[in-house]
């Protein structure tokens, strides 16, 4: 899929999100901890310019986060039983069973229910978030960016340090300045068999406040990575 | 999220005696890999797709992995000894997994901890041995009833007549001997001390030359460059191994032998799943290899020492560079190892096609199975000692911001009658493919200082997940 931005220049959507420190492993995450490390990069597709680049240490894996790992690390909900109440990204109390999916958060273009999401809020990160404060839709329209589909970076590891890496594009085709200020990672809860179709709970599991913001001109795109590491 | 870990050592009516809490430094890369299969849903479920490759199980076999039914990264496993149903859904395929394979382990090992690691550097089994003092031998299949003939056999004539026919049994084969021939021959039948052959004998077997018959192998099988030869055994306690003694001759100039212990899948039906990754090896010189079918003999090589876990299926796999070593075998009737002195394997089993003999052309990439034949072997080792494993205790969870947390823990009984030394604690999760579930390295720390738990006490092991925003 491409979309054609105004003024001719083309974005690419799909495929082309690119881990930004392919074959080193860079953390800040202290020895005995497991978390993910944030990484973001803004560039003009057409010139190949980087406007903006930072790597930092995600803060904030919140509750819905530790209540999935519960959920596979004791089998609870496997076949009987389960964990209630875990809240989606609507808010809404859902029952948690341990599934071949949990955690899933592979999203194609366009879908900000799964995958790397990024928002305008600025409310301090909290627990209990369930998902961002305030979701930049997808789309060319004011106040949109294009989602590409998520992508993925095998596991690799160095003598300390084992990670993986899960990418997003996000191409501001807008007319106009966006600045993200928090980033999430929704992924899927259940899927759940209603009838003759299936039904996805998603919840977030991440939600990092950026203060100042990631600002993405109009033309240029954000890449975000989360790589979720874990260092001896 | 950091892990505590906390580890407390009460006496038998449950007092604390000492506690030991530290940060649990390390999370591996399998823990990485199986969060890599959730979030970028790779393979699987069950019966579709790809699964990813080159994961090894805590027996180092080579087991591809995928999303299972929701098991993966599941610690939550029954006490010591239980058998644990891999697939959690009701399913009839087992993987088999001891109880005590699955959630926290302890070892008494102090190799520092790599990212790449797959298992503890020496783990404690389940039950109350204490440790060993010496090797001793833990599993054999060498059936050997031996009498000496009391009159001359002749060619041309089936039977042979033995001083004692009580340890021979009707359809297995027999070696019969002398100081000049010999040849092996199935038994048709007994009456009284007379063993009557399947076919005529072509040789001349004189009482002053020390005629002989016993049965037990009756067959061989060649290794060489490509050819290589496998034994699959099941332990019934997890130990150290230390030696193998297998039956073997050789013709011509072989070269050197080479002795490997390699992990397997334990389902039994898929053989081609072997591991092609040795967990030790050793070599046997050709010089030590005597020469000829009437010479063939058990020889001892040893290992360099390495832990097989209770209930886990390993092979012994043998190769040489030339041609050719013969590996003698029994083809007929060939009860699996215990089950010829009547005692089960850990499961209880007297008879399995998990440890037949196997072959491959390729030089052990992949294996076929033989039927039911058996390689002649024995396998010693050392028992570091046991723990009675409880099964995995869950705590709920814990929310209050900034903080969300939860505990997994188990209980650890020392009744082996001597002190054990923990000093690194692991943790395995569940991993595995559609065919498969097999135990796999999370988590693995070494402890400072170590605890040493003495006889009759218990150890308490949590862990503790904890984020915090």
């Amino acid at each position: 899929m491409e979309a054609v931005l105004k003024g001719g220049a083309r974005v690419e959507l799909t495929g082309d999100a690119r881990i930004i420190t392919p074959g080193e492993i860079k953390t800040l995450l202290e020895p005995g901890e497991f978390g993910c490390m944030l990484d973001w990069e803004v560039k003009d597709p057409k010139t190949n310019l980087v406007t903006a680049k930072n790597s930092k240490k995600s803060e904030s894996f919140v509750r819905q986060f530790i209540e999935m790992l519960y959920l596979l690390m004791t089998q609870r909900g496997t076949n009987y039983g389960y964990l209630a109440g875990i809240r989606d990204i609507y808010g809404r109390p859902r029952i948690g069973l341990a599934m071949s999916r949990t955690f899933e958060c592979v999203a194609a273009a366009g879908d900000i229910t799964k995958g790397i999401v990024i928002g305008t809020g600025t409310d301090v990160a909290s627990i209990n978030d369930y998902r961002l404060q305030t979701i930049v839709p997808s789309g060319t329209g004011s106040g949109q960016v294009q989602y590409s589909a998520v992508i993925f970076g095998s596991p690799a590891y160095d003598s300390t340090t084992s990670q993986f890496t899960i990418t997003r594009n996000f191409a501001n085709a807008s007319g106009g300045l966006i600045i993200a200020t928090e980033i999430g990672l929704y992924t899927l809860l259940l899927r759940t068999d209603h009838g003759n179709s299936d039904i996805d709970y998603l919840a977030m599991t991440i939600r990092d406040v950026i203060p100042g913001g990631i600002s993405i001109p109009d033309g240029q795109t954000l890449t975000v990575n989360y790589r979720p590491q874990a260092v001896i | 999220m950091k892990t505590i870990l906390t580890l407390e050592r009460m006496d038998k009516y449950g007092k604390r005696l000492e506690k030991q809490t530290q940060s649990s430094r390390s999370f591996l890369k399998n823990f990485i890999d199986e969060l890599y299969l959730l979030h970028a849903n790779i393979g699987g479920p069950i019966g579709s797709g790809t699964a990813y490759p080159n994961g090894f199980n805590v027996d180092l076999a080579h087991t591809d992995r995928m999303r299972l039914d929701g098991e993966n990264l599941s610690v939550a496993a029954p006490g010591g000894g239980i058998g644990f149903n891999g697939r959690l859904g009701g399913q009839s395929w087992r993987s088999e997994i001891p109880g005590e394979l699955i959630g926290i382990v302890l070892g008494s090992g102090s190799i520092a901890v790599t990212p790449l690691d797959k298992r503890l550097n020496q783990i404690y089994g389940n039950g109350t041995r204490a440790p060993d003092v010496a090797p001793s031998i833990i599993d054999s299949y060498n059936p050997q009833y031996t009498s000496l003939l009391t009159l001359n056999a002749n060619a041309g004539q089936p039977n042979v007549v033995v001083a004692n026919a009580s340890g021979f049994t009707a359809g297995e084969g027999v070696h019969i001997s002398d100081s000049l021939h010999d040849e092996w021959h199935n038994i048709l039948y007994i009456s009284g001390n007379i063993l009557v052959l399947d076919v005529n004998l072509s040789q001349n077997y004189l009482v002053a030359n020390v005629a002989q018959v016993y049965n037990g192998d009756n067959d061989g099988s060649s290794a060489n460059g490509n050819n290589w030869l496998g034994q699959g055994f099941v332990p019934s306690t997890t130990h150290r191994i230390t030696s193998v003694s297998i039956k073997i001759y050789r013709n011509g100039t072989p070269g050197d032998l080479t002795v490997r212990i390699r992990g397997s899948d334990p389902y039994p039906s898929y053989p081609s799943r072997n591991s092609i990754n040795d967990l030790t090896s050793g070599t046997i010189p050709q010089a030590s290899i005597p020469v000829g079918a009437s010479n063939a003999a058990y020889v001892s090589c040893s290992l360099p020492p390495v832990d097989l876990y209770a209930g886990r299926k390993y092979f012994i796999v043998i190769n040489c560079t030339g041609s050719e070593v013969i590996w003698r075998r029994k083809t007929n009737s060939p009860l699996y190892m215990k089950a010829f002195t009547g005692e089960p394997d850990y499961w209880g089993r007297r008879s399995t096609w998990d440890c037949v003999s196997h072959s491959s052309s390729d030089a052990g990439v992949s294996w076929n199975y033989s039927g039911v034949q058996i390689f002649m072997f024995t396998e010693s080792g050392q028992s570091l000692g046991e723990f009675r494993i409880g099964g995995m205790e869950v705590a709920p969870l814990v929310v209050a911001n900034p903080n969300a947390s939860f505990s997994v823990r188990r209980l650890f009984a020392n009744n082996c009658g001597s002190s054990l030394i923990v000093s690194e604690v692991g943790l395995h999760t569940i991993d595995g493919t559609d065919v498969i579930r097999n135990p796999h390295l999370a988590s693995r720390d070494v402890l400072s200082p170590v605890i040493t738990v003495n006889d009759s006490e218990l150890l308490a092991v949590t862990f503790t997940p904890q984020i915090t925003v």
